[in-house]
């Protein structure tokens, strides 16, 4: 059966909204900003890689790039220690259980993604109810809101999802048997889960930390509403440059960058399927 | 003394009690099949041995130690599970080498006992596959292999041919009964058909609804069962109500009255008689009954005939063709007289 004509619409979908743009941003990088209307040299009139230049000398964007990756990997992994405990307690939860448990893991996405972060600043800032519960226990109030801390409860907090799911469709499709074959030559409970249930799991847990770190590598509002000023996401770089700075050829180089940073998991996950 | 003793054993689920009461003792070196149909309980036994269900009541002694509280990774009982359960991520090897590393066993010797037991069920070129990469029969032995490597005092297998196909079964058959000849391991077999026990048991338990119905060699069961279930669950449908006459004399419903060679109870009892022992008699004489073959099936080995006698009752029939070919089915319709001897009615208890 000839298949094009069902593959038509995704194929100009993904030309028009995913092809084109990343090939005019890419082109744009090679551009120069001006004071006009669009703000940068013609298109590939001049190509000029300054802008590349730039960015690796100028430690600024390296540091920002570096500070993402290390905010995404510290958040994937405190999505996976998180969650991970979730995952396991909702595939091995009574059948009847599960999907309402499964439910209540996606219930924050029915409201909206800004409403729910500046519910957080309703929590962490200074007389705020987790400072209010602090008090009232006779502990000091704690600076909480615009500090790493708080833009790492927010990061997990947002992503948690994106990792339990993946866990929890790798999870619930365990086979008791082989656990049970594992007790039966010897393994306590601890050693079932770290030869068996681990390994097994592995694929989801993969899945998973791709799923939260390559979002969170570019994550702008999350640190720019909870985070404190040192932490100079890749994001808010990119933000600047763009809004600030009104360098969109700069901007676009950022965003090329951190486009080709982010193949590298998404080449691994690929490969890991 | 036994190697095992199962006593009172109980076992419930919720209101409903899944093994009432079970006694069983199990010699050292016995290959003992759990006969029963589904929901008999003969799983829920073999997985209260494992240790993977705590019974209600009872105690469970395995070389004079009680297991009865002991966790499955605690009991030196292993299991060859229905569907394997061989580890997916791991080779063969390691599957085999799991319960030998949970004993802390020494590395050199891991590998020795691995490479033993892989020659055992003849799997040596195949230590570093997947069990993705085997087939049924081959996951079997791996599983075998697996569960023999600790070297448990007793091995469960649960329905180990059931997912081999048939040619596959009767090669898997006797390849479990050399193993178990060359390792001297006590086996217990669960399985549902009873020809696998028959050819494979030293004793067999028929289980009935969490009872035990008879417990005996495959001779026993066979040809002496004890109650109506039993014969049933053998294969015999000649069974049918009788009383006694006088000594050594009968009468079965629906057949007639007869000579018998057992001691007689004095209540009405069931008389069952093995389709093989009829036969086919050319005059009417003591101890035969006249009827017409009601339908006939050809077996190449056998002929199998259902016979409505005129007394009322219809007899499963046997005729071996061991005699030479070309005798030819007796057709439905035809008027024939069955020999029922003396000595091949049993008398039912139950």
């Amino acid at each position: 059966m000839n298949r094009a004509p069902v593959l038509a619409p995704l194929w100009i979908w993904l030309t028009l909204f995913v092809v084109l743009p990343v090939l005019l941003v890419a082109g744009l990088s090679l551009s120069t900003a001006i004071e006009a209307v669009p703000p940068f040299t013609p298109l590939l009139a001049n190509p000029d890689p300054a802008n590349y230049v730039l960015l690796t000398s100028d430690s600024y964007y390296l540091d920002a790039f570096l500070k993402s990756l290390l905010i995404a990997s510290v958040s994937s992994l405190g999505c996976l220690a998180i969650g991970y405990p979730m995952a396991l307690a909702i595939a091995r939860a009574p059948e009847r259980w599960r999907s309402l448990l499964l439910l209540l893991v996606m219930l924050p996405f029915w409201t909206g993604f800004l409403l729910r972060i500046t519910a957080w600043i309703g929590l962490l800032r200074d007389d705020g109810w987790i400072n209010l519960v602090l008090t009232t226990v006779g502990i000091p109030a704690q600076k909480l809101l615009y500090t790493d801390l708080a833009m790492y409860i927010g990061i997990t907090y947002a992503y948690l999802p994106f990792m339990i799911l993946p866990l929890y469709a790798r999870l619930s499709r365990r086979d008791p048997a082989l656990e049970e074959a594992a007790a039966d030559l010897g393994a306590t409970p601890w050693t079932i889960f770290r030869t068996i249930t681990l390994p097994l799991s592995l694929p989801g847990i993969i899945a998973g930390l791709a799923l939260v770190f390559i979002p969170a590598v570019g994550e702008y509002v999350i640190p720019e509403l909870l985070g404190g000023p040192s932490a100079q996401t890749i994001g808010r770089a990119l933000w600047n440059e763009f809004f600030a700075n009104r360098d969109w050829p700069m901007a676009s180089t950022v965003a090329t960058a951190l486009l080709v940073v982010l193949l590298v998991p998404m080449t691994l996950l690929r490969t890991r399927e | 003394m036994a190697e095992l003793s199962i006593e009172g054993l109980t076992v419930s689920y919720g209101p409903v009690n899944a093994l009432s009461n079970l006694d069983l003792e199990i010699a050292s070196g016995e290959l003992f099949v759990l006969l029963g149909g589904s929901g008999s309980g003969k799983t829920t036994l073999l997985r209260t041995l494992g240790g993977f269900i705590e019974p209600a009541a009872g105690r469970i002694l395995l070389g004079g130690q009680d297991i009865t509280r002991l966790p499955p990774h605690r009991r030196p009982v292993n299991t060859t599970f229905q569907s394997y359960a061989l580890f997916p991520h791991m080779t063969v090897a390691d599957n085999v080498a799991f319960g030998l590393r949970r004993q802390r066993v020494p590395k050199p010797e891991i590998t020795q006992r691995v490479a033993d037991l892989l020659d055992l069920v003849r799997l040596r070129d195949f230590a570093a596959r997947k069990p993705d990469a085997l087939s049924g029969g081959q996951r079997q032995r791996v599983a075998l292999a697996r569960a023999l490597a600790p070297n448990p005092r007793l091995l469960l297998l649960d329905e180990p041919l059931s997912a081999l196909d048939r040619s596959l079964r009767e090669q898997t058959r006797q390849e479990l009964l050399r193993i178990q000849a060359q390792t001297g391991t006590t086996f217990i077999m669960v399985t549902h058909d009873q020809d696998e026990a028959l050819a494979m048991a030293t004793r067999i338990g028929l289980l009935e609804n969490g009872r035990l119905a008879q417990i005996g060699t495959p001779a026993d069961l066979y040809e002496r069962p004890a109650t109506r279930y039993v014969a049933a669950f053998m294969g015999n449908d000649n069974v049918f109500p009788a009383t006694s006459l006088a000594a050594n004399r009968i009468k079965i419903v629906g057949i007639g009255s007869l000579q018998t060679i057992s001691a007689l109870p004095t209540t009405p009892f069931w008389i069952a008689i093995r389709p093989e022992r009829l036969r086919l008699a050319p005059d009417p004489a003591p101890n035969t009954a006249p009827g017409t073959i009601l339908t006939a099936a050809y077996f190449g080995d056998s002929a199998d005939y259902a016979i409505r006698l005129a007394a009322g009752a219809t007899l499963q029939l046997v005729q071996p063709l061991s005699a030479g070919f070309g005798t030819g089915l007796l057709l439905p319709g035809t008027p024939v007289t069955v020999a029922l001897p003396a000595d091949a009615l049993t008398i039912l208890s139950a």
